[in-house]
C-alpha cells in the first residue's frame, strides 16, 4: 500500500525536477543567444551595409543567435503547460535581435522620417502650439504633443533622444494585445504565442519607427482585443438576423456560407471572458478614450478601428453594436473641427483615391517598382514575401476549416477586413503597406492555425518542419525589412553635416536638398523655408536644368548635397553615383554659389547675395568653412 | 509576501504621482525622471484603470495599461496644448489629477469605512468631552 502510493509521488517529482531542468537550460540558451547576438551587432561593420541592405553587415554569430532564440521557442510548444516564462523572455529576445538590430549595429537612429516626427514634436515644445497651415501632421498632433511632453518630464531636451531603440519598445508593445486576440479568437495556449512570433518574423513594412501611425497600431490592438475578449456576442443580434433571413434567399449553392457566417459554429470560438456590467460599462469607456486619442494623432487609424468594429458588428460578433458608430462620429468630428485647416485644402486628397482599387494597387506596387538591379530585387523580395504570408493565411484558413469544418469569423475580419483599405486611396503610394500590417495580425494566427489547426501538443514532425520553413524565411525578410538600409541608415557625419546647416542657416532661410536625406529637419521645423528635394522633378534633361530649380531667398539659400541622398538616386532613380559631385561642380561653375561646408557625408554649398561674396578656398574633407564649432550628438544622449 | 491590496496599490500609484510631481518641480536628473516620471506620465494612469476595472487576463492588463496610459498622455497634452499651450508640467498634473479621482473610487469603500470610523471616534470623544464639561460643571455649581 506504501508502495503504491510512494511510487507515482516518486516519479512526478523525478519528472518536475527534469522539466525544471529543461525549462533553465532552456531559459540559458535563450539568454545568451541574445547577449551573444547584441554583441555581435554591436561589434559589426556599419560601412559594410549595401545595395541590400543590412543584411550584408550582420555577422554569422548573428543569425546563429536568432536561430537558437527560433528553434527554442518552437520545441517549447512541445510542452503539456504553458512555459510563460521560456515563451516571453523568448519572444522579447526575438525582438531585440530582429528588430532592433539597425538600432544596435548603426552609429545614429535609422530613417530620416522619423528624424523629423522628432522636428514636429521640437517644434511644439519650442513654439507651444501646432502650425495646422505648415503641415497636415499638425492637424493631427496628439503623437507629437504627447511625445513632447515626455521628452521634458524625462528631463531631455529634444526628442531625438527617442529614436534609436523606439522600434523595439513599440514592437514589444505589440505583444500583449496580440497575445490577447489570439486567445480571444483560438483555443489553446499555443496557437497565441506561434501568433505572436509570425507577426514578429513578418512585420517586414518598417512602420515601427518613431512614428503616429506606430502608436495608434498599439492603441488599435488594444481596442481590438478588449473587443473580441468581451463584447464578442455568441448570441446573434438584429443586424445579423435581418442578414441571416437575407443569405437564406441566397442561391442554394451560396446559403452556406451565409448560415455559417451569421448563425453556424458560434459554439466553437472560445467563450467570451466573464463580465459584470459595470465591468463592461467601464471597458466601452476605455474603449471610446483610447479611439479618441487614436483619432487626434493619426488619419488612418481610426478609419480602419471602425472598419474592424462596423464588421464584427454587422456579423453579429460585436455587442453592444453601436460601438463603432460612436467611434465613428467622433472621428468625423475631429476631421471637422480639429484638421479643418488639412481638409478644407486637400478634397481631392482625401476622397479623390476613393474606389480607385487600381491606382491605388499601381501606386503602391507597380509605381515603386524602379530602380538599380539590387533595389528591384529587393522590391521582388518584399512583395514575394508579402505574398507568403498571404498564402500561408489563406492556407491556414482552409486547413482550420477542413481540421472540424470550423471558421472562425471574428479571425477572418481580423485578417480580411485590412484589406478594404485600398479602395479607400492609395494614401501616398503607403496604402499597401499599411494593408499589410493590419491585416497581419489575423493572418499570424491563420498561419498559427496552419501550423497547429487544434489545440493539441504538435507532433516532433512539424516542430522540425516550422523551424525550417523560419530558418528559410528568415534571409527574406531581413533583405525585406532592412533592404533600404544602404540609403535609409545615418551616420555621425550625415548629423554633423545638418548641425552645420542648422548653426550657419538664419531663421528664414530657404533649404533645398538633393534627395530625402538624412536626419532630416529635426531641429527649428516651421523656422526654415524647406523648398524641397532636387529629386521631386526628377527627370532633368542635364544637371543645369536641376540647378535651375534652386530658388533665391533674400534671407540665403542652401543646398545640401548628402550621400544618403546620392545612395537614394542610385537605388531608386538609377541615377550615377557621381550624381552629387556633378550637381555640386555645376553649382560652384555658376559662380553664384559658395561651398561653406564638408564632410565625409557631403557638402553644404549657399546661394551668394548680392554683393556677391568673395571666392573661396575649397576645404580640405571634414573642415568647416563656416567660422563655428560643431557638437556631435550620439542620439543616445541629450542634445542641447 | 502577501500580495497588495486594491486601495493600497491605487495609493501606491498616488504617491509614484506625487514623486513625480515633486521631481519635475525641483528638476531631477534625467537619469531619475526617466524612469520615474517618465513611466508614470506612459503608464500610471493605465494602472489605476486596470485596477478599477479588475481585469483578470495579464496580456490584456498589460495591454490596457500601455495603451490608456498613452492615450491619457497623448489626450491630457492635446487639452494643455489647445487650451493654455503646451507645457509638460500641466499636462502632468492633469494626468494626475485623473489618476487620482480614479483611486479615490478604486478605494472608495475603504475610505468611507475609514471615514466612518472617525466619524464614530469623533462623536464619542464628544460625547465624552461633553459629559467630562458637564460633570466639571456640575461639580463647580
Amino acid at each position: 500500500m506504501t508502495e503504491a502510493t510512494t511510487l507515482p509521488t516518486a516519479t512526478a517529482t523525478n519528472v518536475s525536477d527534469n522539466q525544471r531542468r529543461v525549462s533553465w537550460a532552456c531559459l540559458g540558451a535563450i539568454v545568451l543567444a541574445l547577449v551573444v547576438g547584441v554583441l555581435a551587432l554591436v561589434n559589426s561593420n556599419e560601412d559594410a551595409i549595401g545595395p541590400y541592405g543590412l543584411i550584408e553587415a550582420l555577422p554569422v554569430l548573428y543569425f546563429i543567435a536568432v536561430g537558437v532564440v527560433i528553434a527554442v521557442l518552437v520545441c517549447a510548444l512541445r510542452w503539456k503547460s504553458q512555459p510563460t516564462a521560456i515563451m516571453t523572455v523568448g519572444v522579447i529576445s526575438l525582438v531585440v535581435l530582429v528588430h532592433g538590430s539597425a538600432g544596435l549595429l548603426e552609429s545614429q537612429a535609422r530613417f530620416g522620417t522619423a528624424w523629423l516626427h522628432a522636428g514636429f514634436a521640437q517644434s511644439l515644445m519650442q513654439l507651444g502650439h501646432t502650425s495646422p497651415y505648415f503641415d497636415a501632421r499638425f492637424s493631427w498632433p496628439g503623437f507629437f504633443s504627447g511625445a513632447g511632453v515626455l521628452t521634458e518630464l524625462s528631463g531631455f531636451s529634444s526628442p531625438t533622444v527617442w529614436l534609436r531603440f523606439a522600434p523595439v519598445v513599440f514592437v514589444l508593445c505589440y505583444i500583449p494585445p496580440l497575445l490577447a486576440i489570439g486567445r480571444a479568437i483560438l483555443p489553446g495556449w499555443r496557437a497565441p504565442w506561434i501568433g505572436v512570433m509570425v507577426f514578429m518574423l513578418g512585420d517586414w513594412v518598417g512602420q515601427d519607427y518613431f512614428s503616429p501611425q506606430t502608436v495608434t497600431f498599439i492603441l488599435y490592438l488594444t481596442i481590438v482585443a478588449i473587443a473580441l475578449t468581451y463584447f464578442r456576442s455568441r448570441e446573434p443580434g438584429r443586424i445579423s438576423e435581418w442578414l441571416q433571413g437575407l443569405g437564406s434567399r441566397m442561391p442554394r449553392g451560396l446559403r452556406w456560407l451565409g448560415s455559417m457566417i451569421y448563425a453556424g459554429r458560434r459554439d466553437q470560438e472560445p467563450a467570451q471572458a466573464p463580465t459584470t456590467p459595470r465591468m463592461r460599462l467601464g471597458l466601452l469607456v476605455v474603449i471610446v478614450f483610447i479611439s479618441f486619442a487614436i483619432m487626434s494623432s493619426h488619419q488612418l487609424t481610426p478609419i480602419m478601428t471602425v472598419a474592424i468594429l462596423a464588421a464584427l458588428a454587422v456579423l453579429g460578433r460585436l455587442r453592444p453594436w453601436p460601438i463603432f458608430v460612436l467611434i465613428g462620429v467622433a472621428t468625423l468630428s475631429w476631421i471637422n473641427f480639429g484638421a479643418t485647416a488639412y481638409w478644407s485644402n486637400h478634397l481631392q486628397d482625401i476622397f479623390g483615391g476613393f474606389g480607385k482599387i487600381g491606382s491605388s494597387v499601381d501606386s503602391g506596387v507597380g509605381a515603386r517598382i524602379e530602380g538599380s538591379a539590387a533595389h528591384l530585387e529587393v522590391l521582388n523580395y518584399r512583395i514575394g514575401f508579402a505574398l507568403f504570408v498571404w498564402g500561408l493565411a489563406g492556407l491556414g484558413a482552409i486547413r482550420l476549416w477542413w481540421s472540424g469544418k470550423r471558421v472562425s469569423v471574428p479571425l477572418l475580419v481580423v485578417a480580411g477586413m485590412p484589406v478594404m483599405l485600398i479602395a479607400g486611396g492609395s494614401y501616398g503610394g503607403e496604402g499597401l503597406l499599411r494593408v499589410f500590417l493590419f491585416s497581419l495580425p489575423g493572418s499570424a494566427l491563420l498561419i498559427s492555425a496552419l501550423i497547429l489547426p487544434l489545440p493539441r501538443v504538435p507532433r516532433w514532425r512539424v516542430v522540425i518542419v516550422t523551424i525550417l520553413v523560419a530558418f528559410m524565411a528568415f534571409p527574406v525578410f531581413l533583405v525585406a525589412i532592412w533592404g533600404n538600409e544602404d540609403f535609409e541608415h545615418i551616420t555621425t557625419a550625415d548629423l554633423q553635416l545638418r548641425q552645420a546647416l542648422y548653426q550657419m542657416a538664419p531663421p528664414g532661410a530657404t533649404i533645398v536638398t538633393l534627395g530625402p536625406d538624412g536626419p532630416d529637419r529635426y531641429q527649428s521645423l516651421t523656422l526654415y523655408n524647406y523648398a524641397g528635394t532636387l529629386f521631386d522633378h526628377w527627370p532633368y534633361p542635364n544637371v543645369q536644368a536641376m540647378v535651375a530649380q534652386i530658388p533665391p531667398n533674400s534671407q540665403g539659400t542652401y543646398v545640401v548635397i548628402s550621400q544618403p541622398a546620392v545612395r537614394y538616386g542610385v537605388e531608386n532613380l538609377g541615377t550615377s553615383p557621381d550624381l552629387g559631385a556633378q550637381v555640386s561642380a555645376a553649382l560652384l561653375a555658376t559662380k553664384k554659389f559658395t561651398l561653406v561646408y564638408q564632410n565625409s557625408a557631403g557638402e553644404i554649398l549657399r546661394l551668394n547675395q548680392p554683393p556677391p561674396a568673395p571666392t573661396p578656398t575649397t576645404p580640405g574633407p571634414g573642415v568647416a568653412v563656416a567660422p563655428s564649432s560643431f557638437r556631435i550628438s550620439s542620439g543616445w544622449e541629450r542634445v542641447r | 509576501m502577501k500580495p497588495w491590496s486594491r486601495p493600497q496599490c491605487a495609493a501606491a500609484l498616488v504617491a509614484w504621482s506625487i514623486v513625480s510631481i515633486v521631481l519635475v518641480w525641483v528638476d531631477a536628473p534625467s537619469w531619475l525622471r526617466l524612469p520615474i516620471v517618465g513611466v508614470f506620465s506612459l503608464t500610471g494612469f493605465g494602472l489605476v484603470v486596470v485596477l478599477a476595472l479588475r481585469i483578470r487576463s495579464v496580456p490584456l492588463g498589460f495591454a490596457v495599461t500601455i495603451a490608456v496610459g498613452v492615450s491619457c498622455l497623448i489626450l491630457c497634452s492635446e487639452v494643455v496644448l489647445y487650451t493654455r499651450g503646451f507645457s509638460s508640467m500641466r499636462t502632468l498634473l492633469l494626468q494626475s489629477v485623473l489618476v487620482w479621482i480614479v483611486a479615490v473610487w478604486v478605494a472608495r469603500r475603504e475610505i468611507s469605512a475609514w471615514n466612518r470610523e472617525h466619524h464614530v471616534m469623533g462623536r464619542v470623544m464628544r460625547r465624552q468631552r461633553n459629559s467630562a464639561a458637564d460633570s466639571a460643571g456640575g461639580a463647580s455649581s
